[in-house]
């Protein structure tokens, strides 16, 4: 979760202090590249594991 | 787009208002959709549970919704970033007060807020199915309708920093989302999302290995039938919110309406081929997925697009519902019985790119605009709706007892199955 908001605050940093251009661009996808992690993550912790009655 | 051009003409504000009155359709379809794929002791309850969450949405829309969503030209509180000011929320008045009935837009604007409000919160209910306690899926609902869905709504269509991203920073024309593709299906979805991890798979759904269980839906009829109905909706959720929202003049509102009609079509169509090459037979539920896949994927871009590219939308939506519903079912362990989670998140996420790299007349850094609006819902909408929710869960648990799941939502909420007639199933919710 916490890497889903750290993403979203380099979007938003990306745009607010970074002019228009590839910088900007590759800052901002940056961003939502550490979301993808985050919620790869968030998804991989609700899996549910196999169970052993033993 | 920054600002839309308000609707000026009396037949513009009459045809908005027409179609506006369609959307209902959209959660008349998407209810029947998720009482055809729960199991038959929850039918009743899966539709009341419809009727109950559209009116806790309007009714919380009603008290705090608007006030906070607002409409694009209303006042506005700002925080200003380097000189440029980034409006976060409306400061409309609690109650629809200050709201004046003189002929203006602006209570079109609430009416299909309110609207469209009640479509985002029936989409959690497909996949809380069959396990969703009544009461908590209200106050759920009471959350998403007063906090998070007319804050995301806000900066979006209330004239707030997403939709000025293209007058503040030269990003495209700011986000462009004509029929909600990310206010209400995406929020929705992820809502969905949320309400999926805090109420857990149903009993019986995974076995001890951890494979999932085929639990089918009860009626297929009722879920083609949705379809239908789901149609009728959208073509009022596109074309009004492309009046609305992005300013389309009135001849343009049948490229909308086309749009939407040959993306939910190529969907199904796709949805079709896919199922029918996998599997050997066409599998009806998911060309139903599909062909809502396809309604959700042309949302955001429907009146921005030709008609060959929202073929192109739907082809690639409803192949993306489908993968993605079997995805998050085998590997993720999510278990979503109404496939929305898919359709709407997915499919609104799908939406809103296709809006900035499909359009016909694109404009540059669009593509960026769009991306920061899917970084906002999935980098601060999915955090916000499922701590508000697992925090609810704290206080008030949302999911029934093992014995309701086991005797049906019917018999143990309301106190009466949806057919009386026939007697039921064998017991598949014991853990296998």
């Amino acid at each position: 979760m916490f890497l889903l908001v750290s993403g979203w605050i380099i979007v938003l940093g990306a745009v607010a202090l970074l002019r228009s251009g590839p910088l900007q661009s590759s800052f901002a996808l940056g961003g939502v590249g550490i979301e993808g992690v985050g919620l790869g993550l968030l998804l991989r912790s609700h899996i549910i594991a196999p169970r052993d009655d033993r | 787009m920054a600002s839309p051009a308000p609707l000026e003409s009396d037949t513009a504000k009459g045809l908005c208002f027409l179609l506006t009155l369609f959307v209902p359709f959209a959660a008349a379809g998407l209810a029947l959709m998720n009482a055809g794929l729960c199991r038959s002791r929850n039918a009743a309850h899966s539709i009341l549970s419809v009727l109950c969450v559209a009116a806790v949405a309007a009714l919380a829309y009603f008290a705090i919704g608007f006030s906070i969503q607002g409409y694009p030209g209303s006042a506005t509180h700002v925080i200003a970033v380097g000189a440029r000011n980034w409006g976060w929320i409306s400061s409309e008045r609690f109650f629809l007060r200050g709201l004046e009935f003189d002929g203006s837009a602006a209570p079109l604007y609430a009416l299909f807020g309110m609207f469209g409000v009640a479509v985002a919160a029936t989409i959690p209910l497909g996949s809380g199915a069959d396990r969703w306690r009544l009461g908590a899926s209200c106050v759920s609902t009471a959350i998403l309708a007063g906090c998070t869905y007319p804050l995301f709504a806000h900066w979006v269509w209330g004239g707030g920093w997403l939709a000025q991203l293209g007058p503040n920073y030269t990003i495209g024309r700011g986000l462009v989302d004509c029929g909600g593709g990310g206010a209400i299906h995406m929020t929705g979805g992820l809502t969905a999302l949320a309400i999926a991890w805090v109420l857990g798979p149903r009993r019986g759904k995974y076995t001890r290995e951890g494979m999932p269980a085929a639990i089918p839906g009860h009626n297929s009829v009722l879920v083609l039938f949705g379809c239908f109905l789901a149609w009728a909706g959208w073509l009022g959720l596109d074309c009004a919110g492309a009046m609305l929202f992005t300013g389309v003049e009135v001849g343009r509102v049948p490229l909308a309406a086309l749009n939407t009609t040959l993306s939910a079509a190529s969907a199904a169509l796709t949805s079709a081929a896919i199922t029918r090459a996998r599997f050997g037979k066409v599998d009806a539920s998911l060309c139903a997925n599909g062909w809502v896949a396809g309604l959700v994927g042309v949302s955001a871009g429907c009146a921005l697009m030709r008609p060959a590219a929202a073929v192109m939308v739907g082809i690639v939506g409803g192949a993306l519902a489908i993968y993605s519903i079997e995805w998050l079912e085998l590997h993720l362990s999510v278990d979503d019985p109404g496939g929305v989670i898919s359709v709407h998140a997915v499919g609104g996420l799908w939406s809103l790119m296709a809006a900035g790299l499909l359009a016909a007349d694109p404009v540059p850094g669009q593509w960026l605009a769009q991306l920061v609006g899917v970084a906002t819902l999935t980098g601060f909408v999915l955090p916000l709706t499922f701590g508000l929710n697992w925090l609810l869960n704290r206080v008030y648990p949302q999911r029934v007892a093992p014995q309701a799941e086991r005797q049906g939502l019917d018999l143990y909420e309301l106190g009466a199955g949806a057919y009386p007639d026939f007697m039921t199933h064998t017991d598949d919710s014991w853990l296998r």
